[in-house]
């Protein structure tokens, strides 16, 4: 099914929202934006091909993945604008424009228009940052992200690097599109935008990256290893497992110490960092734990990228459990494939790193869920429907950690 | 005819030098008309006439586009905001400026741009090297400048540079949906150009009355 109903009514919706909402003074109905977007994609749910964007003859039809994960998003962004103080006109354009982008992205086959796509998000949420909270860490963001996205979109006239292409080639490739994954990612050194940008700007700000632009670079990165051919994955893997390590020991390090309002941010940086790892290895166990976790953290981020004032404790509480780890949460599972498929891949001394790093996203959930009782204030009245939705994230968490593997088929159709 | 390789890489580092140095309130649309106009002799000679006309369609278009952008936003009534010609973060006096240090990180650009068109092959099957050079360095220039970027301009600019510069290497290598997605990317141009337009029309510094002496 082709992308174009998807993006159209991102667009329109977007459009409608920014102009009408502020003027009937129902800036809180912007939830219907991304709402609207999840409907076209339900009634356009595809059944194309998988993401070969860097290898695939061109169109723009969405695969089953893509679809799902286009509907998984919507959703995603609905709750999450449903769940922060009402938006301006600003965050609901830049949602609209970033959702269209991100789902123009997953369905495109021309490595061009894929990172195009990104480079356009990239520099809008970028601008939008600065704009909001003019600040180093937002500059930083505009910089640095659409920067990454630059790299990627600078690969593309070299793809697709086939088996014949001549090494500088391959590797030149490999080595933009591992760059460009890697500021897409916030790995370290690049990653320093985020945690400096979530302290300024919190809830829908935030969301355009982490529930539309992330989700959608790390799907449309799982076939980029076994698209290349292997000098390109040398160098593929040599960039992003050495950052992917050293991005989540620091990022599991520093979380452990992190105020609460930060706590998420650090395991969300900590989590690319075991997919980054996982991107090096063409694994099935490696994609299957990415796409768990990426699930995750689209069912807790609409929840836990507020303040965390602003939600009630409870499901504060089963949110951080669902990503703490601890079986049968959804996290455990992405995470044990993770490390199994790492494991397989490049032996056991990578355990060295990994099995800290969920150990102390294990320590920091813990944390997170006994302080969130005490960051709620006492008294404070909610709308019944924001309550009500507050408890939605954390439940599909729940959900997807009970039956993981029916919910990955169910949702975005891998087996 | 054979293209004159040294003529079309000399345009291409003008276009290069406008893109790193342009600064002021028609950045945008004077980088992508640089950029455009340095990169269409190389996309003629090796894609067509057809790929010429794209670039400098893009680069009039962001050069229309952004002016209208910003007289409408400037009809609007004035929100407080980030106006985008003005940095982000005051930066400390310094011996070098910000140009010195963009012109500092874009000579870096030249080996770099000079390497991969000649060692590297484009698309599927060629083998053809060297003209890539032009886009190369009008691409990377265009890099530094979102690297160095101190305002919301500079990220405009280099994103306007970046698409013209892109497209004109997707031209170059052939690649799949040649024409569409070419234009496709060089509308970065124009949507950079809107965007920088709106934001400055929307956001527009208070002008103060000058002070008279007492």
């Amino acid at each position: 099914m082709s992308v174009a109903p998807v993006a159209i009514t991102w667009a329109v919706a977007g459009l409608l929202g920014a102009m009408l909402l502020p003027w009937t003074h129902r800036r809180r109905l912007a939830a219907l934006v991304p709402l609207a977007a999840a409907v076209a994609a339900l009634v356009s749910q595809g059944g194309g091909a998988d993401l070969v964007a860097a290898s695939a003859a061109g169109g723009l039809v969405l695969g089953r993945p893509a679809a799902g994960l286009v509907l998984l998003s919507a959703l995603s962004a609905a709750v999450c604008l449903l769940l922060s103080p009402p938006p301006d006109s600003g965050d609901v354009l830049l949602t609209a424009a970033c959702g269209a982008l991100s789902a123009v992205a997953l369905a495109t086959g021309s490595p061009l228009i894929w990172g195009a796509c990104f480079v356009a998000g990239a520099a809008l949420f970028g601008v939008r940052l600065v704009a909001a909270a003019p600040a180093r860490a937002t500059l930083a963001a505009a910089r640095v992200g659409t920067l990454g996205a630059a790299t990627l979109v600078a690969a593309s006239p070299f793809l697709p690097v086939d088996a014949a292409a001549v090494p500088p080639r391959a590797h030149l490739a490999a080595a933009l599109l591992a760059g460009g994954i890697a500021a897409g990612f916030g790995l370290m050194p690049l990653g320093g935008w985020v945690t400096g940008g979530t302290r300024l700007v919190r809830g829908a700000a935030m969301a355009p990256w982490s529930l539309l632009l992330l989700p959608a670079l790390l799907l449309s990165a799982q076939p980029l290893d076994s698209v290349l051919p292997a000098d390109g994955r040398i160098t593929f893997g040599a960039m992003l497992l050495p950052a992917g390590a050293v991005s989540a020991a620091w990022a599991a390090a520093r979380g452990l110490g992190a105020a609460d309002g930060d706590r998420y941010t650090r395991v969300l940086l900590a989590d690319l960092g075991l997919v980054a790892m996982g991107l090096a290895t063409p694994q099935a166990g490696a994609r299957l734990g990415s796409l768990l976790v990426m699930l995750t953290h689209l069912c807790v981020g609409p929840l836990l990228l507020q303040h965390p004032a602003s939600a009630g404790a409870r499901p504060r509480r089963l949110a951080w459990a669902a990503l703490s780890g601890i079986p049968p949460s959804p996290a455990f599972w992405g995470r044990f494939a993770l490390l199994t498929a790492l494991t397989t891949a490049f032996g056991g001394l990578l355990l060295v790193v990994t099995l800290p790093v969920a150990g102390a996203m294990l320590v920091i959930a813990l944390r997170a869920a006994m302080a969130a009782a005490s960051a709620a204030p006492a008294g404070t009245t909610r709308a019944r429907a924001v309550s009500l939705a507050a408890w939605v994230p954390a439940l599909a968490a729940v959900t997807v950690g009970l039956v993981p593997g029916a919910a990955l088929r169910a949702l975005l159709g891998v087996a | 005819m054979e293209p004159n390789e040294p003529l079309l890489a000399a345009v291409g580092f003008l276009a290069a030098v406008v893109v790193t140095l342009v600064d002021g309130r028609r950045a945008v649309t004077w980088a992508s008309l640089a950029a455009a106009l340095g990169l269409a002799p190389s996309v003629a000679a090796s894609y067509g006439a057809d790929g010429a006309v794209v670039l400098l369609a893009a680069a009039v278009a962001a050069g229309v586009a952004g002016v209208l952008s910003h007289a409408v936003a400037g009809r609007l009534p004035r929100v407080a905001g980030v106006d985008a010609g003005v940095p982000v973060v005051a930066g400390v006096e310094g011996l070098f400026g910000p140009r010195s240090i963009r012109v500092a990180t874009a000579v870096l650009v030249l080996p770099a741009a000079s390497w991969v068109s000649f060692n590297i092959p484009l698309g599927s099957a060629s083998t053809i090297s060297g003209v890539l050079f032009p886009a190369a360095v009008v691409g990377g220039c265009a890099g530094m400048r979102l690297l160095t970027a101190r305002t919301v301009l500079d990220i405009a600019v280099g994103v306007a540079a970046l698409g013209i510069a892109v497209a004109a290497a997707w031209f170059l290598s052939a690649g799949v949906d040649t024409l569409s997605s070419a234009a496709t990317v060089a509308a970065l141009a124009p949507g950079a150009a809107i965007t920088s337009g709106w934001l400055r029309g929307r956001h527009r510094a208070v002008r103060r009355p000058a002070q008279t002496a007492s």
